[in-house]
């Protein structure tokens, strides 16, 4: 399709197999050609089979029919299910029997794609799951998800954990994000969010976890510094923050759970 | 409780200010010590306590865990352990108060070469700590206040009463990181500054003096379980950190001292 709108010759002229064949790029010219499909929202889909499969046929709380009547409805009505479907753990807090949901997911993503190449005539045809920002569109045009997520809400970014639901610290988020196999795709991300007051006090350990990631087998990470206009969502959306800790030695607490004056004093002090 | 079962309020992962490195800190529940400016007051009873919260949830503080269930939670961390040169710290509440099951974690983690550090008041028997600090590999030492009638006022357990600890964990050659919470108008004296630095001198092994500065971010944690809270609003200013670096910098000056900014 793309090589009726555009022969991209000036480019094939720069390849050594075009110019040997005399052929465009897309027209036989090229050695091997391969493309990527990408996959949006893997890990909401990962929480919501778990939850499924814990909430239906497990515990045989409910039954499949009743449990798609709820998310038609958004749980409307149903709000004691949609607390107990958020209280159920999820991906990014490695926990095997949930971990487990989203390898699965990837593999099967991965396998299943690879095996579409000759169908889409290519060499390759990988799976990446990168999404940008298109994980918010798509999200506002999903309904309601089994994992808790409500109607038009993003769903995940990449092989990121659902918002605010990595609540174990940062060392089981990458014990989680490494049981994800990578070997199979031609991409993911992995967002991590560190407090800017993190990596100025703690930069080397900081360093050194990141590299042990990938010593690991980690195979991409994208960090962000948390800003305090964050931390000052953090408290008009405390649920997407389950991961936001007060840092003090000896002290236990998580920033979502201060009352809202303690944490406008966190804020204020930028001391998390 | 006994060695192979504890009640635990917390357990935090990838915690980086208990100690080196990268570290999964417990926090064991129950305290012997009554400090007014505790700020885990969901620390000080050996019973789980339940009590709702400000957002009307109910929240229990305290769960029992038995030895391999904790251990397995621990050993997930063991390689980023390695990488980052952190490792197991037991805190509290006052972690000797489960003396049997501490023991056996902080053997349990020599023998596969988790590095241990303690969070403690020193408190507990001469025996335990005979037998306890051989397998810990850095005590997180708090000294409270330097006169020992004042320190009965304040947390009520008197200062006498841990010296006979203090010189033995001291003079044990196990590395020692003091940690000193300093309180305004309980120990920002300059008598107990001019203390942390001599207890500082008569350690062995001193690997940093720790100014814990007060804060009453525990505060809400009070009103939860209904308890009183007998410091009013003392805040640390940014002065105040001023004041207490140029002192301590006198009484400690050559020794390793840190002050949170
Ligand atoms: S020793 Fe620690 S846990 Fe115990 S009362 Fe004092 S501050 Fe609280």
């Amino acid at each position: 399709m793309l090589e009726e709108e555009a022969g991209f010759l000036a480019m094939s002229l720069m390849l050594d197999s075009c110019v040997e064949r005399a052929r465009p790029m897309l027209k036989g010219g090229m050695e091997m050609l391969g493309g990527t499909l990408e996959s949006y929202g893997n890990i909401t889909v990962s929480d919501s089979m778990y939850a499924i499969n814990q909430l239906v046929f497990e515990d045989e709380a409910l039954s499949m029919t009743d449990y798609i009547k709820c998310l038609d409805v958004d749980f409307d009505g149903h709000e004691e299910l949609l607390e107990k479907v958020l209280d159920l753990p999820k991906f990014g807090n490695d926990i095997d029997e949930v971990d487990e949901f989203a390898e699965r997911l990837n593999l099967h993503l991965c396998k299943l794609t690879r095996a579409q190449a000759k169908l889409v005539d290519l060499h390759h045809f990988l799976i990446v799951v990168i999404n940008n920002s298109a994980n918010i569109t798509l999200g506002a045009h999903t309904g309601a998800s089994a994992d808790g997520r409500r109607d038009g809400q993003p769903v995940t970014n990449g092989h990121t954990p659902s918002t605010g639901r990595d609540k174990s610290g940062i060392t089981a988020l990458f014990n989680s994000i490494l049981k994800l196999s990578c070997q199979y795709h031609a991409g993911a991300v992995h967002n991590i969010r560190f407090a800017k007051e993190t990596l100025k006090k703690h930069y080397s350990e900081v360093v050194s976890l990141v590299d042990g990631y990938f010593s690991l087998g980690g195979a991409q990470c994208m960090i962000t510094i948390t800003s305090r206009d964050e931390l000052e969502d953090a408290i008009a959306n405390p649920q997407d923050y389950g991961h936001l800790l007060v840092r003090l030695g000896g002290y236990s607490a998580r920033f979502v759970d201060l009352p809202k004056e303690i944490q406008q004093e966190v804020v204020a002090r930028n001391a998390y | 409780m006994s060695a192979d079962k504890a009640i635990v309020f917390d357990i935090q992962r990838g915690s980086m200010v208990d100690g080196p490195g990268v570290r999964t800190t417990v926090f064991f529940k129950g305290c012997p010590l009554r400090c007014a400016w505790c700020h885990n007051p969901e620390a000080l009873t050996l019973e789980a306590q339940t009590c709702i919260s400000k957002s009307g949830k109910t929240k229990t503080y305290g769960e029992t865990l038995g030895f391999k269930e904790l251990w397995s939670q621990i050993e997930k961390d063991r390689l980023f352990f390695e990488k980052t040169g952190g490792g197991l710290t037991l805190s509290g509440g006052e972690p000797m108060l489960q003396f049997e099951f501490v023991l056996e974690l902080a053997k349990k983690a020599k023998k596969v070469g988790i590095h241990t550090a303690l969070d403690t008041t020193g408190f507990g028997k001469k025996e335990q700590w005979q037998k306890i600090l051989p397998q810990i590999d850095l005590v997180l030492l708090d000294y409270k206040h330097s006169d020992s009638e004042l320190h009965r006022k304040w947390t009520g357990v008197s200062g006498a009463s841990l010296d006979l600890n203090f010189e033995f964990i001291l003079n044990s050659g196990v590395k020692v990181r003091l940690r000193c919470p300093i309180v305004p108008g309980v120990n920002n004296t300059n008598e107990h500054f001019e203390a942390i630095g001599k207890m500082a001198r008569r350690t062995r092994n001193l690997e940093l003096i720790e100014i814990l500065p007060y804060h009453d971010m525990g505060k809400y944690k009070y009103a939860e379980l209904g308890l009183d809270y007998k410091l009013g609003n003392s805040t640390v200013s940014a002065e105040d950190r001023l004041d207490w670096e140029s002192s301590l910098q006198k009484y400690c000056g050559e020794l390793p001292l840190k002050i949170p900014g």
